[in-house]
This record gives C-alpha cells, sequence and structure tokens, in this order.
C-alpha cells in the first residue's frame, strides 16, 4: 500500500469518528428536546 | 459486607495484579520498562489509555453528577474524539518518527535543553501531587461509606500499585490495565441491569420519569457563561483540555508510544475516541436510574451519612421537609402516571426539593468545616452498599478500586521514566549502563509512589490543599500546550522565546488566578494562547534569535 492510500485509509477512519461523534449528538439532542 | 463480597473483591484484584507480575516477570532491558517493549496492538493502547484517564473519582463522581444534572455532563467529552483525530494526524507521528521516550525530550530536539527540563519539571510537580489526590479522593469515600480507616485504604492502594508498577515498568500498567477496564466496563453495566430491574416501574416509565424530571437534557446549545457545560464549552474548552492532557501529559503519552507500530497506536487512539462518550453516558445514566429510583423510595437529605450525624440536630427540620416533599412527589407521579398534565408542578417540587438539600449541606458543612459537602460522591456508593446482592457489591468496589490503581500506576510509570530519561540519564550520568538505569528507574518510581502516598496522607489534614492542587494542574496544562503547538506548527521559534514565553505565561496565568474569578477552565485557553504569541511575537521582535539561513 503507497503513502497516499494509506492516508486515505486514516481520513476515512477519521471520519468514521467524527460521524459517530456527530450521531451521537444528534441523537443526543433529540432526546434533550422531546416533551415528556 | 458478605463473605462473598470479599472473595470477589480480592479476588479480582489479586487476580490483576498476579496476571501483570507474571506477564512481565524478568524484564532485563531499560528499553522494555520504559517502552513496554513496543508490542502492544491497538486494543491494549486504547484500553490502557482508557484506564489511565478512568480514576476512581469518575466512578463515584460520575454517576453523581447524573443524579444531580441529569446527562449534561457528558458534553465535558465532546472534545474527546475530536482531539483523538486532531492527535492522530499530527502529534503522534512526530513522536514516533523522533523515538522519543517521553514527551519532553522532544522538546530538546525541537528546542533545547532548558524548555525540555522546564516542561519536565512542570509536569513532576503536577502529576506528583495530582497522584496523591488520584489515591486520596476514592479513600475518603471509600472510608466514609465502609468505614475503613483512611490511612489504611490510602496506603493499601499506594503500595499495591507500586509492587506492580515498579516490578514491571510499562508493560506491566498496560497488562494490568486491560483487565482492568474489563472490569470496569463489565461492573458498570452489570450495575445498570441491577439498578433498573430494581426500579417500581418499567424501563419506558423509568426512562419518561428521567425526562419529566429535566434529567435528559443531555445537550445545552445555550451560549450563558455561567452554564458550566454547554455544546459550546465541550467542542472548544472540552477539546483544549483534551489535547493538552493526551498530547502532552507523560502518563498518557507513555501509554501509546508502547503501541507495536503507529498504524497500532493510531487505532488505539481512535478506540478511545469512539468509546469515550458512551462510556461516560453509561456512568452517568447509571446516576440518573439512581435518581428515579429515589422517586419512588426514601432518600436520606444529605448524603454523607457520617458527617450528616454530626449535624443531627440542626438538620432534622430539613430531614422532615424532605420527607414531606418526597410524599408530595410521590402523589404528583401517581397523576402524572394516571395521565395527568403536572409536569410543571413536579419541576417546582423537585426544585425546593434542591432548595432543601442545599440548606442541609450548609448545615453540615457549619456543624463541621472540615465535611465533604459534596454528597453527591456517595450517592451511587450508598446505593450499591444498601441495595445490591452479595456479590456484586465486592465486584463494584473492585471497579472503584480497579479505577484508582488503573489512573495511580500510569503515573507513578511516568514519574518514574521522566526523571531518569529527562533529568538523570540527560544531565546526570548519561553513560549510564542497562542494568543500573533499569535499577534506578525502578527507584524513581518506587520513590515518587512513596511520595504520593506521603501526600495523599497529610492532604486529609489539608483540605485546601486539594483545591490548591486542581488549580495548580489548570494554571500549567495551558502553558504546556501552548509549547508543543508552537513546536509543531512553527518553524522559526526558537528554544529561548518558547522559554521566556513559558515563564512569561506562567506569571501571567498566576496573576489572573490571583486577581480575577475566571472559571479554571479558562486558564487554559490564556496560558496556551499566551505562550504561543509571546513566542511568536519574541521571534519577530528578536531577528537575531532566528538560525543562521
Amino acid at each position: 500500500m503507497d503513502a497516499d492510500e494509506e492516508d486515505r485509509r486514516w481520513r476515512k477512519a477519521y471520519a468514521v469518528v467524527l460521524l459517530a461523534l456527530a450521531v451521537t449528538v444528534a441523537a443526543l439532542t433529540a432526546l434533550s428536546k422531546v416533551a415528556w | 459486607m458478605s463473605g462473598v463480597d470479599w472473595l470477589v473483591l480480592f479476588g479480582t484484584l489479586g487476580a490483576i495484579v498476579a496476571y501483570g507480575t507474571y506477564k512481565t516477570r524478568g524484564i532485563k532491558s531499560v528499553g522494555t520498562y520504559l517502552r513496554g517493549g513496543e508490542d502492544s496492538r491497538w486494543y491494549t493502547v486504547g484500553l490502557s489509555i482508557m484506564a489511565t484517564q478512568a480514576s476512581a473519582i469518575t466512578f463515584l463522581s460520575t454517576p453523581g453528577q447524573g443524579f444531580e444534572d441529569g446527562l449534561g455532563f457528558v458534553q465535558f467529552y465532546f472534545g474527546v474524539p475530536i482531539a483523538m483525530v486532531i492527535l492522530s494526524a499530527t502529534i503522534v507521528p512526530i513522536y514516533y518518527r523522533t523515538r522519543v521516550l517521553t514527551a519532553y525530550e522532544y522538546l530538546e530536539q525541537r528546542f533545547d535543553l532548558k524548555t525540555r527540563q522546564l516542561t519536565a519539571a512542570i509536569f513532576l510537580l503536577q502529576r506528583g501531587l495530582g497522584t496523591g489526590i488520584s489515591i486520596y479522593a476514592p479513600a475518603i469515600v471509600l472510608s466514609a461509606v465502609l468505614g475503613w480507616p483512611t490511612p489504611v485504604t490510602t496506603v493499601a492502594i499506594g503500595l499495591i500499585v507500586i509492587a506492580y508498577t515498579v516490578s514491571g515498568g510499562t508493560r506491566a500498567v498496560n497488562q494490568t490495565q486491560q483487565l482492568q477496564m474489563a472490569v470496569m466496563l463489565s461492573g458498570m453495566a452489570l450495575a445498570v441491569a441491577v439498578i433498573i430491574r430494581q426500579l417500581p416501574v418499567s424501563l419506558g416509565e423509568a426512562v419518561a420519569v428521567a425526562g419529566v424530571m429535566g434529567k435528559l437534557k443531555a445537550v445545552d446549545y445555550s451560549l450563558r457563561p455561567d452554564t458550566r457545560y454547554t455544546f459550546w464549552s465541550g467542542i472548544t474548552g472540552g477539546t483544549f483540555v483534551a489535547l493538552a492532557y493526551f498530547g502532552t501529559d507523560q502518563s498518557q503519552v507513555q501509554r501509546y508510544l508502547s503501541g507495536e507500530s503507529l498504524a497500532q497506536t493510531r487505532l488505539g487512539m481512535l478506540m478511545n475516541g469512539l468509546l469515550k462518550v458512551p462510556m461516560q453516558l453509561l456512568i452517568l445514566s447509571v446516576g440518573v436510574f439512581v435518581f428515579v429510583f429515589f422517586q419512588f423510595n426514601p432518600s436520606p437529605v444529605f448524603w454523607n451519612r457520617a458527617a450528616l450525624e454530626r449535624a443531627r440536630p440542626a438538620i432534622a427540620p430539613l430531614e422532615q421537609r424532605h420527607e414531606e416533599l418526597f410524599a408530595e412527589k410521590q402523589q404528583l407521579l401517581g397523576r402524572w402516571r394516571a395521565g395527568e398534565p403536572v409536569q410543571a408542578e413536579l419541576a417546582a417540587v423537585e426544585a425546593k426539593d434542591r432548595d432543601v438539600r442545599a440548606e442541609a449541606r450548609k448545615a453540615v458543612a457549619k456543624a463541621d468545616p472540615l465535611a465533604n459537602t459534596k454528597d453527591s460522591d456517595y450517592v451511587f456508593l450508598t446505593f450499591v452498599m444498601t441495595r445490591f446482592p452479595a456479590g456484586l457489591v465486592g465486584l463494584l468496589l473492585a471497579v472503584i478500586l480497579c479505577a484508582a490503581m488503573s489512573a495511580t500506576a500510569s503515573a507513578m510509570n511516568a514519574l518514574g521514566t521522566t526523571t531518569m530519561v529527562d533529568f538523570y540519564k540527560r544531565s546526570l550520568n548519561p553513560k549510564v549502563d542497562n542494568d543500573r538505569a533499569l535499577r534506578l528507574t525502578r527507584w524513581f518510581t518506587a520513590g515518587w509512589g512513596l511520595v504520593a502516598i506521603g501526600f495523599a496522607l497529610v492532604a486529609s489534614r489539608l483540605d485546601n490543599l486539594i483545591q490548591a492542587v486542581n488549580i495548580l494542574g489548570s494554571i500549567f496544562y495551558g502553558p504546556m500546550l501552548g509549547v508543543f503547538l508552537v513546536g509543531f506548527f512553527t518553524k522559526r521559534v526558537r528554544g529561548t522565546a518558547v522559554f521566556v514565553a513559558v515563564l512569561a505565561a506562567q506569571a501571567l496565568v498566576i496573576a489572573v488566578f490571583a486577581a480575577s474569578d475566571i472559571g479554571f477552565l479558562w486558564y487554559n485557553v490564556i496560558g496556551c494562547a499566551a505562550v504561543v504569541a509571546i513566542a511568536l511575537a519574541w521571534t519577530a521582535l528578536r531577528p537575531g534569535s532566528l538560525p543562521a539561513q
């Protein structure tokens, strides 16, 4: 695997972590807005 | 506590220590002792990073936070995944490329010796005292709830950690932390299950009760400066603190430098980024469910029982008021479950109850000025001791002690390493041979362990000292991050500029601390920004300090 390909794979891994954070924040925001 | 609990507690702790010692027996090379053999897989790195950050007070205070304020505290951890990505992409590859043993060693390669040893000395001071607190803080709670004398708990935790950290070094710390983390996570998951089983209502109703009482407001987008945990402070301040802690604190840096390769280390860090927020949510939800439980069962007006007893005559009317409000809440919850819209009334009664509990804290503080009035720290352990089945009580105590040991072990390991690498080997005896270096690093590690135990023992008599140590941490973290940022992201700034900048920024932060009421979190930002600004300004104004072209 060349360096560019490896960089691309790491960037994808970083995106996954940040996406997981975004999804968690969105879910928690929705939970915060529920009128119980 | 039953015999089964003692068996589970000592069996778990004994097995972990024995495993760590066995797996690291016969270490002959100082390199292996300091870097852990550089053969850790990503999951070992990830679990080790998580275990280092999880101190005992995490498992005592965080459920208490959930109990008092709901899920909002989770926002503080939103910065961790962001920091993990930034560090994996920037700082960690530099540490790997430069083959350093400590974070401060990099600073000599980038700047000069004085900058390296100044930052290393700051780390030793701050972490040396902080480690005492990480032993002392759980000891006071455990002694209050279990009746164990505080010095016994303090010395026992300290000596066990010294034993395996001194014997096996970095690898022993990493190996034991894997198991400690497994105990912590499974213990907390079991705790959630047990609490849910004890609830007098269904899970769905419990969640709804938590929602009605405002405990599920996890994200707050308001910009009010008086609200400590908001989305914005988490994303900015939280990222900042996480960058400083994970990027420059040797107790963390040493964990991920033990990775088999840069790729394994990065994966371990991203694992921490993925799991940290869910883990904190799990621990906070324990507190939220305990809160729901006590909407249907009577609770004390103040959770530190020993301190409550000492304030008894003054606190009696408050106890009575608390019971009346509980009865009112019961009635309203009954009506709410029958479909009546009484949410506003429930919130009003809850607010009154919070006022009564605040009054109780004042009464306790008046009766005993040295009492720990942050009684939410006692909620979870009290619940465990009084409501959990035999066996699980021992497991949950093992969780708390595992956390105390894992955080302490990383710190002792890092303190011993920094003393050897950044001071002894660098300045006193550069030609030290392998055997002597190994022997001395063990002595340094043990020495720092004893300093931590000693500090923990006197901390009980110097209550304000704990506060001072916490402030000390915030005062030093900002400039420390500033030095590394200047190192990583500028090319022109040299050693003297950054050295002067650290001293000036440190003086500025201390002045801000002495002369203003700005919250601790901001010291990090001010200190870091000051180092960067002063170092850049010094370089611009003194072109003579630039290297020859």
